[in-house]
């Protein structure tokens, strides 16, 4: 393992960004600066994030005289560079349309990016732990942004008291691991002293597995524990909630696999991800069956894409193989730019509506005729929508082609059951994807003859998130490339704790 | 192994942590969180995880879950006569969580040694810090984040246009951000 400051480069401008952004915020009237800062801080750590995809890998950084407080390694700069970059976009979307007196905007979504950032850094399970805690909190605030509207409050209000009971199960799990493995919490050590464990006290390690895959899996909103998603990104801004569904939710997921990455292969955690992810993608999809309302919509649909990459990482924990992971880590790249374009492009369609016609609901029957005035954000709608429901060759087809061939090849039989599942569930996905397209280009209501544009802050970012998308699924090996390494290497993590 | 008081600690977070989830009454919401947040402090601290013990107590669980369900159930107008008949239970319950919590963070940062301590005379004060710079980094931007987001939660809105004198905008009409709400 190769030491470099640099290492502790991108989680250390984020936390430092907090209070920068915040200062700036809150002198007078300096919110658009405060955005642009914002932006710059998520730019910068994006760039030295990528500066140490460049560099040999795993890298690690003392902190404070400490060494190895920090651990980058290639699904690190995976969930950073995701996570930097969709902060970026958030932020730069957001600078026109902060009113004033909003000043804790920014500082909370830099810290949320922090947290992500960390989660992805985090040496040991603890540290893990607080990173989650970081992103936790920004998000209690973020969530019920909108004081004035009663269902954000109520949303929020779900939001926290669901999430707060995972974070404790979660630091259980973490206790008990702890217990057992002698007083290790260090990934790179967790393995061999859990394993050595294994013999006389396997139950609570199970116990473990379980209370973390609960704990975190509140936040991944992984079924049965959805119930704070659709109120929380339907009410929360759309920007917050492009954040929340495209970075958080999914760091959840690898806060999740790093954890279980350590555990011995015979604590069956890989079926265990597999049963969840069928039971989400598919409640999932049937729920967002029945929604009308635009986002709302759109939130449910985040709950499949959820359990299409839990399918992938617990094919990937049962069989060790790399393709699964792929898969997974694939679709955690494609989910940031598809939900991350979708729910801003949303969130400009329904500004430029409202402010036409204040009551409009935002149900599908009221989008008629928008795909034509506000060309730019239908289109990152359609194409965000499009690669969701997995039509190739958008983003969102490869990583579902994955992890379809990895669920045929791992386990015979049920595996191309699996497969099947995973297919068939994409299709499904089609029926109410294609309504709301049908939507946005039916013939136009005359009450919208007046409908504005996009707005010009929020079409830069779309453009660029639906290029990328557009551009990862033509050329499928660019993001391969970027989740490959991740892959390889928690393929061979497995492999060293005997799984 | 995992010792009686330690399962017992157990059994009693779990329960309170369901019953936050399943109760509907707020001020009770509150305080089974509190409880909750406290026996797991109690359950680590036993159970050798001293430091996460502290954090739990002190940050994670008890005042940052606290605060916030009060900020937020108050900016509901439904629960601002509520949360005010109770001031006095839900002020007395947080002191003792806070109490509770400075005790436990005393006797953990004062006379604790942990197996994971490189010596057993080591005062367990300054292996915490040697060992977990990062840790204690990330939970004071945690208190930062927290209090940040808590200003959020308590800011006055500003009144219904119903309620404002005739020919007053609000603040957003005039720099014509109407409506931004959506977006951010």
């Amino acid at each position: 393992m190769t030491a470099s400051p640099l290492a502790v480069g991108p989680l250390g401008v984020l936390l430092v960004g907090v209070l920068l952004t915040y200062v700036v915020a809150a002198a007078p009237d300096q919110e658009t600066v405060a955005g642009w800062v914002a932006s710059l801080v998520c730019v910068v750590a994006f760039a030295t994030t990528a500066v140490l995809a460049t560099g040999s890998l795993p890298r690690t950084a003392s902190v404070l005289g400490s060494e190895g407080a920090v651990v980058v390694t290639h699904l690190g700069v995976l969930v950073a560079g995701i996570a930097t970059f969709v902060g970026a976009l958030v932020c730069v979307a957001s600078v026109r349309f902060l009113d004033a007196g909003q000043e804790t905007y920014y500082p909370l979504v830099v810290a949320l990016v922090a947290g992500v950032v960390g989660i992805g850094f985090a040496a040991d399970m603890f540290t893990l732990y607080l990173s989650f805690e970081l992103l936790a909190v920004a998000s209690y605030a973020l969530v019920p942004f909108r004081l004035g509207r009663e269902r954000a409050v109520a949303a929020g209000t779900r939001y926290l008291i669901m999430n707060v009971v995972g974070s404790v199960l979660a630091i259980v799990g973490i206790s008990l691991v702890y217990a057992q493995s002698g007083g290790v919490l260090a990934f790179d050590a967790l393995g061999p002293a859990l394993v050595a464990a294994e013999g006389q006290l396997v139950d609570p390690l199970a116990v473990a597995v379980l209370l973390l895959v609960v704990g975190f899996g509140v936040k991944a909103a992984i079924v049965p524990l959805h119930a704070w998603l659709p109120d929380a990104y339907t009410e929360a801004p759309a920007a917050v909630s492009a954040l929340l569904a495209g970075v958080a939710t999914p760091a959840a997921l690898v806060a999740i696999v790093k954890c279980l990455a350590v555990f011995p292969g015979s604590i069956p955690s890989g079926l265990l991800l597999v049963g969840f992810g069928v039971v989400t993608m598919t409640v999932g999809n049937l729920l967002a069956l029945r929604q009308r309302e635009l986002k709302r919509l759109l939130a449910y649909s985040s709950i499949p894409h959820i359990g299409y990459i839990v399918v992938g990482l617990g094919v990937g924990l049962y069989g060790g193989g790399v393709l699964a992971f792929d898969g997974a880590f694939f679709h955690i790249l494609a989910n940031a730019l598809m939900k991350g374009g979708a729910f801003l492009a949303v969130g400009a369609i329904l500004y430029r509506l409202r402010r036409a016609d204040p009551d409009n609901p935002g149900t599908m029957d009221s989008l008629a005729g928008v795909g034509y005035r506000m060309p730019i954000a239908a289109g990152a709608l359609v194409v965000g929508v499009l690669a969701l429901a997995g039509v190739p060759p958008l983003a969102g087809f490869w990583g579902k082609l994955f992890i379809v061939v990895a669920s045929a090849e791992v386990a015979g039989t049920a595996g191309i059951v699996l497969a099947l599942v995973v297919v068939a569930n994409s299709f499904l996905s089609l029926g109410y994807y294609l309504p709301l397209l049908r939507s946005l280009f039916a013939s136009g209501d005359e009450s919208l003859a007046t409908l504005g544009p996009s707005p010009r802050a929020i079409a830069v970012p779309l453009v660029a998130v639906t290029t990328l998308t557009i551009v990862v699924g033509l050329v499928p090996m660019s993001g391969f490339e970027i989740v490959h390494p991740a892959a390889e290497a928690m393929a061979d993590a497995l492999t060293g704790v005997g799984s | 192994m995992t010792s009686t008081v330690g399962i017992a600690a157990l059994a009693a977070m779990l329960v309170f942590a369901v019953a936050a989830v399943g109760l509907r009454d707020m001020i009770r919401v509150v305080s089974a969180l509190a409880l909750s947040s406290l026996a797991l402090a109690a359950f680590l601290f036993v159970e050798g995880m001293a430091y996460a013990a502290v954090f739990e107590a002190t940050v994670a669980g008890g005042l940052v879950s606290i605060l916030f369900l009060l900020v937020i159930s108050m900016t509901d107008d439904d629960h601002v006569g509520y949360v005010r008949g109770r001031t006095a239970v839900l002020a007395g319950g947080a002191g003792a969580v806070f109490l509770a919590a400075l005790g436990l963070a005393w006797q953990g940062l004062s006379t604790i040694t942990l197996a994971e301590s490189t010596a057993a005379t080591e005062p367990f004060v300054e292996w915490f810090w040697a060992a977990h710079p990062l840790d204690v980094l990330l939970v004071t931007v945690l208190v930062f984040v927290g209090v940040l987001a808590i200003s959020r939660l308590t800011t006055p809105l500003a009144p219904p246009e119903s309620e404002r004198a005739p020919g007053e905008a609000s603040e957003a009409a005039e720099s014509g951000a109407v409506e931004t709400e959506e977006i951010a």
